[in-house]
């Protein structure tokens, strides 16, 4: 029934057209990149703007712990210690005995477990 | 003496595109899509058989083109370069589908598919071209990736077997024995339909 001429025929009649909004869309996605030559340049002047804010950051840096070691409790900075971490120790020693309660003094009943009722 | 006139032509159109083509000149990408935009369309509608994952398909070609042109020797022709990027990138396409569900069997493969029908030459009306295009449609989406990309490109655009083994990165013999087992397969599909 269907020859092979009659089969190329058949095939050959189908086809599609361009869409000419697809080439809007890639034009548009084409322009919207940044240019290699332009970004090249961009970046070779970025360098030292960028070594000036790294150092503008450590600068900031030195400044904020110069302002909190002034601010900081007198203990960690008169010298009754040899080091932070004997000051540190000693400061948490002190916070653990005020929170431990008193071993002679019995606790308290619940004053309303529901067991009453 | 034919060399000495042929040396005296100068560049073909063709050439010169390229040239324009490889400084990424945009107008000269414009030119390809006008000339072989409908071509890279049918190809990409044919084998992926979805109009906007084949729109995809096109616009992502049409960026390759132009990122790789400097590269472009144009040792190929415009068109078997352009068609073989779309029919890579439809090849990813189709790979990545294997892990879908794919598309829905089609009540009317070729307007879902996007195509249109042009009036068949010299058709004998007694056959019903309508119903043989739509159940012919039907049998090309059935075939192996390889070979309805070969029956695409041969058939349907109109390659020489060198174009169409170039465009599918194949060797020509290679090519002929795909499109001779997609004709038998297309059809015995027919046969089967319509009877002898």
């Amino acid at each position: 029934m269907i020859r092979d001429d009659d089969l190329s025929r058949l095939l050959g009649a189908v086809r599609a057209d361009a869409e000419p909004a697809l080439w809007t869309r890639v034009r548009a996605r084409i322009e919207a990149r940044p240019r290699a030559g332009v970004g090249g340049w961009w970046a070779w002047v970025m360098r030292p703007a960028a070594l000036g804010a790294s150092l503008a950051v450590f600068a900031g840096a030195v400044a904020v712990s110069a302002a909190l070691v002034t601010t900081a409790p007198r203990a960690l900075t008169d010298g009754s210690y040899e080091s932070l971490t004997e000051a540190l120790v000693a400061d948490l020693n002190g916070s653990a005995a005020a929170a431990m309660p008193t071993p002679a003094t019995p606790p308290a009943a619940t004053p309303d477990s529901g067991g009453a009722r | 003496m034919s060399d000495g006139a042929e040396a005296d032509l100068g560049p073909t159109p063709e050439q010169e595109l390229i040239a324009r083509l490889r400084t990424r000149d945009l107008e000269a990408l414009g030119e390809i899509y006008r000339l072989h935009g409908a071509a890279m369309t049918t190809l990409a509608r044919s084998l992926l058989r979805d109009p906007e994952e084949a729109a995809d398909a096109v616009e992502d070609s049409l960026l390759r083109i132009h990122d790789g042109a400097p590269r472009f020797r144009g040792e190929r022709g415009l068109k078997t370069w352009a068609l073989r990027i779309v029919a890579n990138r439809c090849r990813d396409a189709l790979r990545r589908r294997r892990f879908s569900a794919g598309p829905p069997e089609m009540q009317d493969p070729i307007a879902e598919s996007g195509l249109r029908v042009d009036p068949v030459e010299q058709w004998d009306q007694a056959m019903d071209a309508p119903r043989l295009l739509a159940a012919l449609e039907r049998a090309i989406g059935a075939l192996p990736a390889g070979q309805r990309e070969a029956v695409v490109l041969r058939d349907r655009l109109g390659l020489s077997y060198e174009e169409v083994a170039e465009a599918m990165g194949a060797s020509p013999t290679a090519v002929k024995s795909k499109l001779h087992r997609a004709r038998e397969k297309l059809k015995q599909a027919l046969r089967e339909q319509f009877g002898e």
